[in-house]
């Protein structure tokens, strides 16, 4: 019997200390809504460094005395490196076309030759944007027959791994934080809600309830507090989700998704919080307590 | 049934109990007199291990004090049963649920519950206000709601501390009459009262104390 009684206690216990419940759900919903909106962020910042780094591609000039085993050479290089996503080949024709495209001017009308050398434009795996992996691939390259030079943009790849490890960091302690700081408040809030129920744990213990016994409906009780939060949570999410893109659309380019990821990750949040807070804070209230 | 050995109980406040040895045999009346603060409400609590001796040691029906684990005492209410003088009933539930939780405490089925429930509720006249909330009754009502909800575990012995303490004269009489009854039926009762015209003609041992020391038996 005992398990479906303690069920109904735990629900009941949520009608019974309606103001506490409710500080309970209210501060589990507003720790998720910061710490999904920290997320959301830090997803938008890291998406937006990952397009930049896509971005830096690596082109290899070829001497104008480059012979067809040379290139030969450096297309079978390319084709068999793990950090080669894609590259291609242009010819002088070609760059002559791009300088045209580029600049409005033809290039044999001004200097009445095409100077332009042969180069291959190669795009890296994801894997291997790291400026020291591209430096890496870069002297491999420079080592190869027929190769005059290799450019890659080396400072803006730098520039952009400082920010993102900052922006890593920065975003790492300020979730910490709020983790922390919306640990001791669930804490604190589910401790007031027990602390309004002395009386009924008083009067347990003095029939003979187990500390176990004792336990269960709140823990029920704090179960239902996250979930309930965590569902709050989620209405707030997307109303914060909505508002953005609308108050954003045709300013910059966004379309922030709430995804499972944020979905599922707050579900389970908000039900650990309230699952750790209740079982911490009764066990704490149970030992101390002498009753 | 229950020993006293030797206990003391210090509170370092110059007040509690000292060297109390004294036996409760089964199926004893005892009255536990003396004025107020002369530790009467501490015998109680150290036999349903609310507090422990600072000296001494206190067996209740095979519990002893100097060896029992905090997570066997659970185990040793629901051989005690309990009466205070302001009665402890939830007051967010019906008289029924309040009598109830002494045995879903000890996970006993759900038809016993309710058989037992209606049989203790009768036994104190109260099987009429099984739906009532508590605020609804007279104190003299709700007094004999948390007898109901001591008796209901079929404990070996009663505890009251001052239960009649709240209650006037006449409704104090059918309470000590009520816990005779159930005396009579087999069960301890133990019964700490400031109010010695209440049981001055009870045929029953008397314990006094004074300052904490048992003055006579």
């Amino acid at each position: 019997m005992s398990l479906g009684f303690l069920i109904k206690e735990g629900l009941t216990g949520l009608k019974r200390a309606k103001f506490p419940s409710f500080a309970a759900v209210l501060t589990i919903a507003i720790s998720l809504t910061l710490l999904g909106m920290s997320y959301l962020i830090g997803n938008e910042l890291y998406s937006l460094l990952s397009n930049m780094r896509a971005k830096v591609n690596i082109e290899v000039f070829l001497l104008p005395s480059a012979t067809e085993i040379d290139r030969a050479t450096i297309a079978e290089s390319l084709d068999s490196h793990e950090a080669v996503a894609a590259y291609e080949f242009i010819s002088k024709e070609e760059a002559a076309a791009r300088f045209q495209e580029e600049f409005g001017e033809d290039i044999y009308a001004v200097l009445g030759e095409n100077p332009l050398p042969v180069s291959y434009t190669v795009d890296l795996t994801s894997a291997h944007r790291t400026s020291d992996a591209v430096s890496a691939f870069v002297q491999e390259l420079r080592r190869l027959p027929g190769v005059d030079e290799v450019r890659y943009r080396q400072t803006f790849l730098r520039l952009l791994e400082r920010y993102y490890k900052a922006a890593l960091v920065a975003g790492g302690v300020i979730l910490a934080v709020i983790l922390g700081a919306a640990i001791l408040l669930v804490a604190n809030t589910i401790k007031l809600s027990i602390f309004a129920k002395r009386e009924i744990i008083r009067i347990m213990r003095l029939v003979g309830a187990t500390d176990l016994f004792i336990q269960t409906p709140f823990i029920v009780e704090g179960i239902v507090h996250g979930i309930l939060g965590a569902g709050l949570a989620l209405v707030l999410l997307s109303g914060i989700i909505s508002g953005t893109n609308y108050l954003f659309v045709g300013i910059v380019e966004t379309d922030i998704q709430m995804g499972y990821p944020l979905l599922v990750g707050v579900l389970i949040t908000g039900t650990l919080f309230g699952l750790i807070g209740s079982t911490r804070s009764i066990r704490m209230f149970l030992s101390n307590g002498r009753m | 049934m229950i020993y006293f050995y030797n206990v003391h109980r210090d509170y370092g406040r110059g007040d509690g109990v000292e060297s109390l040895n004294f036996t409760i045999y089964k199926g004893e009346f005892v009255n536990i007199i003396g004025p107020s603060g002369a530790g009467k409400s501490t015998v109680l609590k150290l036999i349903y291990m609310d507090e422990f001796p600072t000296q001494g040691k206190v067996v209740v029906d095979g519990f002893d004090s100097s060896m029992v684990k905090k997570r066997q005492i659970p185990y040793l209410r629901r051989r005690v049963g309990m009466v205070f003088q302001d009665f402890q009933l939830l007051t967010d539930r019906n008289v029924y649920e309040n009598v109830a939780l002494a045995l879903r405490v000890t996970r006993t089925n759900r038809r016993v519950i309710k058989k037992r429930v209606l049989q203790a509720l009768n036994s104190v006249g109260l099987g009429h206000r099984a739906h009532s909330y508590p605020q609804e009754l007279s104190g003299g009502e709700q007094q004999r709601i948390s007898i109901a909800r001591a008796v209901v575990k079929d404990p070996i012995v009663l505890l009251a501390d001052e239960p009649t303490g709240n209650l006037d004269p006449e409704v104090a009489r059918e309470i000590v009459a009520l816990l005779r009854r159930i005396h009579e039926k087999g069960t301890a009762v133990v019964m700490a009262t400031h109010n010695y015209g209440l049981i001055r003609n009870l045929p029953f041992r008397r314990i006094r104390l004074e300052n904490g020391r048992m003055v006579r038996e």
